[in-house]
């Protein structure tokens, strides 16, 4: 049996991650976005501002799944782009931090899904979701039953 | 309406264009048609309103869902329609207790904030989108006509709806 705080503070975010990221660019088609999101269960897409020396940081934003069923519900979907539906605050958490952190930020947000950072590059290496959390979590057991 | 040659020519001219705006108005009309049952997924997980969140938690985990359905007792759902959904449980309600009250010593019934949002399986998957957008919903609990819960719709399976829409890129 595991204690539940215990969990949040010794995991750390790179603990219950999943490693890599989905991206798309900036002016992908968000029939294409849909067509990853299908095809690799994921509920987030990063979007990828268009290569410049300029840009320090080339994350753009996040399309989430109720992003895209927003404009499906509402408008043609063959005009749209993915940085034009991009409606997610991108939220970053380091790899580094306890799973504490990241719980709190999602619930503090309202948001299922963070982008994890490496802490050293502060490039996004994997997606922490709030069904990463459960996972972490189904080791627990109420004190009444032996699991 | 007569059509004359120079209208064909002109057409015929303009073919890939207006090939596009058609091939859109059929991807729109689609959505329309398609109806919930076509792309849901069958069967809910369901716990009871007493069941230990920490269990929920388990549920989530082991079937990959962002949301347990909370019955209201045991019985059966064919004999009360629709009075025996309590509400849902979905991931960032767990997480979101996680991180104030602790987990341990909660039950799905006092955890289920998620208001159970429900369409019928023969509406329109259009209709269904509109509703997750509007209600700020991922997931919809799916009735029958008699009320009886059938399955779930997800953000995912509408984006599988669209996605089924449009050509494989090559």
């Amino acid at each position: 049996m595991k204690d539940e705080q215990l969990v949040l503070d010794e995991m750390t975010v790179a603990d219950a991650m999943h490693r890599g990221v989905l991206t798309c660019g900036l002016y992908a088609p968000l029939t294409q976005v849909a067509r990853t999101m299908a095809e690799e269960s994921v509920h987030c897409v990063v979007v990828w501002n268009e290569p410049s020396e300029a840009a320090e940081t080339p994350l753009w934003g996040v399309v989430s799944d109720l992003d895209l069923v927003a404009v499906a519900a509402s408008e043609n979907l063959r005009d749209r782009t993915a940085g034009g539906s991009a409606n997610t605050p991108v939220l970053m958490v380091e790899t580094t931090e306890p799973l504490r952190r990241a719980a709190q930020m999602m619930a503090e947000h309202e948001v299922s899904h963070l982008v994890a950072v490496d802490p050293v590059t502060t490039k996004p290496v994997g997606v922490l979701s709030t069904l990463d959390i459960a996972r972490a979590l189904s080791g627990l057991a109420e004190p009444a039953s032996v699991a | 309406m007569a059509v004359s040659d120079g209208d064909a020519v002109a057409a015929a001219q303009h073919r890939g264009e207006n090939e596009e705006v058609e091939q859109m108005y059929d991807e729109h009309a689609a959505l329309d048609r398609s109806t919930v049952a076509d792309v849901m997924h069958r069967g809910i997980v369901t716990c009871d309103v007493d069941s230990p969140l920490s269990a929920v938690a388990r549920m989530m985990a082991a079937h990959r869902i962002h949301c347990v359905v909370v019955r209201n007792d045991a019985s059966d759902w064919a004999e009360t329609p629709g009075g025996g959904l309590w509400g849902v449980v979905s991931d960032l309600d767990l997480v979101r207790i996680l991180v104030t009250e602790g987990v341990l010593g909660h039950t799905a019934g006092q955890s289920a904030v998620t208001p159970a949002v429900t369409v019928g399986a023969g509406d329109p998957v259009r209709g269904a989108a509109e509703l997750m957008a509007e209600r700020e919903v991922t997931h919809l609990v799916v009735v029958d006509h008699a009320s009886r819960p059938v399955g779930v719709l997800s953000t995912l399976d509408v984006a599988r709806a669209i996605s089924d829409l449009v050509p494989a890129p090559r």
